[in-house]
């Protein structure tokens, strides 16, 4: 087979290629069930695009059937932005409930929601899920407000191809059984990331965090400053 | 069964197990040496107190010897296995035992599994098959006992055969998961000795799930068979009966098919990630500390952001502006460029001649591309500047080409002094 390059298949596959490239810089995972002709698309053409994505600054990969894009370093000309507070924290606790059960991914939403609210202080879901409060108080209508908030970044998590519905529908997805997929190892890699920053068992987190911050500051961070104003 | 009879039932085994039926290690062995001996012996029903006390001393012996948490007083067990319903007093003999109903069958169910290997789920298919085509002449009163009875009982064997590969399949699956969790590194070894263990399994099931399968011909002949005896509602009955239960044995096959391939594929794509699993509880409790701490010291996940195009924004004048003027008469006169050129053209013919001064020979292309001019429109000066030269300059064609965007002029030298075959000027 002939060497493609990336003009050629921009060329030639012009609307998928588009699609594809809009789904993968919106963060969404392209899961081999869910949208085939995609999925088939990149993997045919995996050299060029991962050729072309490591130019971008991302790298593409593959876990479980999922092809999408990660942010391995912060780079002064890579764009990119970060999943919200409560989709960061939402992800990383499926991704815990997805590895303790991998046989069996599924769960019921609304029990999802008990078992936070028993594991966690309302305050720190408020703080998480709505905004941070001075003089917290609980009520039912917080807890409400938590509940409706918490559907909300499920929906986004379906969006972005995280977890699947079982049964029942984006509307009521705080009532339906979801099916966490393997994509969602991608928030598991983020504690991952940091477990591998810690020395040793007993560190604190925020030193952890510190460290891993400074780790992936900007790259000639003095050099460059300035240039982009 | 009636509501009131399974209401029965469950009050029944309330009072009889009122805590539930757990059975330790010690006491699972006892008893299983315990039917062992009554086995061998075969002369009484009842079982002696000594054999008792000589039995939980061996089963005490066999645990420890595989690492396993013995009980301190030898009394307890024999006393928990009466309390519980598994040994009973004898009514005739004094210190002596009976094993219980319950223990004989927890026993047969636990050691005596019925370890039929010998023959395939395909082979009991065929069996199935061979007697149904013997039927076919057979008149009605046959067939109907042959799927009121002996269809089931072939069946039975069948039954026995999947829920045993099932169970097969489950052991080998937690010897998986157990290789994989102690993180040894024998453990990818252990995994893929449990997958071809599985594979062995699949392969019976496999052949029974393909075309050519007696399966399908079974089916076929109960077809035949039901549009025989069409009148007969008894028959057709059973027969519907029958084919139900060889759909859910079918079903139960695929649904084992589809079960072992899903298990496969997840712990092979956990294994060929990253993490090493003996790490991944490790990590999995670190999870839970960062989710713990969230509030305090948040972190986000990094993921690709769309390029969108910078705002164009240009501030306009709110000021008048004063109207511009373009003249369009081209003010440089043709006259002008004419002179321009020849003042230039006549440079050119002073340099070529001051060269040829200083050399015998000059080549000509190379000579005049030196000035901007011609460099612009070279086809143009090529034979102008050679007209203008003056007489005392011999022109040589030389036989190379020179390419010039897309016209080839031939390359031409120059010498100052008369060459007496020199021709032409214009050779």
């Amino acid at each position: 087979m002939p060497e493609t390059s990336i003009i050629n298949l921009i060329r030639d596959h012009n609307p998928l290629f588009k699609k594809v490239n809009y789904l993968l810089l919106d963060g969404i995972n392209i899961h081999a069930g869910n949208m085939p002709a995609e999925y088939n698309f990149i993997e045919e053409n995996i050299n060029i695009l991962t050729e072309y994505y490591s130019f971008l600054g991302y790298k593409l990969q593959n876990y479980d059937s999922n092809f999408y894009l990660s942010v391995p370093r912060k780079d002064r000309y890579t764009s990119f932005e970060y999943f919200s507070k409560s989709e960061t924290f939402l992800g990383m606790y499926l991704a815990l409930k997805f590895f303790q059960n991998t046989e069996n991914p599924t769960f019921n939403a609304d029990e999802l929601f008990e078992e936070l609210n028993s594991i966690f202080p309302l305050e720190n879901l408020y703080e998480i899920f709505v905004k941070r409060m001075q003089n917290f108080y609980e009520s039912d209508k917080r807890l409400e407000t938590v509940n409706e908030n918490y559907a909300k970044t499920l929906r986004q998590l379906n969006k972005y191809n995280f977890l699947d519905i079982v049964s029942g529908t984006p509307g009521n997805i705080n009532f339906s059984s979801i099916e966490i997929k393997g994509s969602i190892k991608r928030f598991f890699d983020l504690a991952l990331e940091l477990y591998d920053k810690q020395t040793d068992e007993e560190m604190d987190i925020e030193e952890v965090l510190n460290i891993f911050i400074k780790d992936t500051e900007f790259d000639n961070e003095e050099g460059a400053a300035g240039e982009w104003e | 069964m009636h509501e009131n009879e399974i209401l029965e039932k469950i009050k029944y085994l309330l009072t009889k197990f009122p805590e539930g039926i757990t059975l330790t290690h010690a006491e699972i062995l006892t008893l299983y040496l315990l039917h062992l001996h009554k086995e061998e012996a075969d002369e009484n029903d009842f079982i002696d107190k000594e054999i008792v006390d000589i039995a939980i001393q061996r089963s005490f012996g066999y645990l420890s010897s595989f690492d396993c948490e013995v009980p301190l007083r030898t009394d307890t067990v024999m006393e928990k296995l009466i309390k519980k319903g598994f040994l009973l007093y004898s009514s005739t003999e004094k210190n002596a035992y009976y094993i219980s109903e319950i223990s004989s069958s927890v026993l047969r169910g636990l050691f005596n599994r019925d370890t039929e290997t010998t023959s395939d789920v395909e082979s009991n298919l065929n069996t199935i098959l061979l007697s149904i085509k013997s039927l076919e002449n057979a008149d009605e009163s046959d067939i109907d006992s042959f799927f009121r009875h002996t269809f089931f009982d072939l069946i039975l064997k069948l039954d026995i055969k999947i829920k045993q590969l099932k169970e097969d399949i489950v052991d080998s699956k937690w010897e998986i998961k157990s290789a994989i969790r102690s993180g040894s590194e024998e453990s990818f070894s252990y995994f893929l000795q449990g997958l071809e263990k599985i594979r062995e399994r699949l392969k019976e099931i496999s052949t029974s799930l393909s075309k050519y399968s007696s399966y399908n011909q079974i089916l076929y002949m109960m077809n035949t068979m039901e549009k025989r005896f069409e009148n007969s509602s008894e028959v057709t009955d059973n027969i519907h009966k029958a084919s139900r239960k060889l759909f859910s044995i079918k079903n139960e096959l695929e649904n084992t098919l589809t079960d072992v391939t899903e298990f496969i594929n997840r712990h092979v794509s956990l294994i060929t990630s990253q993490i090493s699993i003996s790490a991944l509880d490790k990590i999995l409790e670190f999870q839970k500390k960062l989710l713990n701490e969230f509030t305090a010291y948040p972190v986000y996940l990094r993921k690709p952001k769309r390029l969108k195009v910078a705002d164009f924004k240009y501030n306009w004048k709110t000021q008048e502006r004063k109207p511009v003027y373009i003249d369009t008469e081209n003010t440089v006169l043709k006259e002008e460029v004419d002179t321009l050129e020849r003042e230039e053209l006549k440079k050119i013919i002073d340099y070529i001649m001051k060269e040829l001064e200083e050399k015998n020979y000059v080549d000509y292309i190379q000579t005049i591309m030196q000035f901007d001019l011609v460099k612009e429109n070279l086809p143009k000066y090529y034979n102008k500047i050679l007209y203008e030269l003056p007489e005392i300059c011999n022109v040589f064609v030389k036989n190379s080409e020179f390419k010039y965007e897309n016209c080839y002029l031939s390359e031409i030298s120059l010498s100052k002094q008369k060459v007496k075959d020199a021709g032409n000027k214009y050779n």
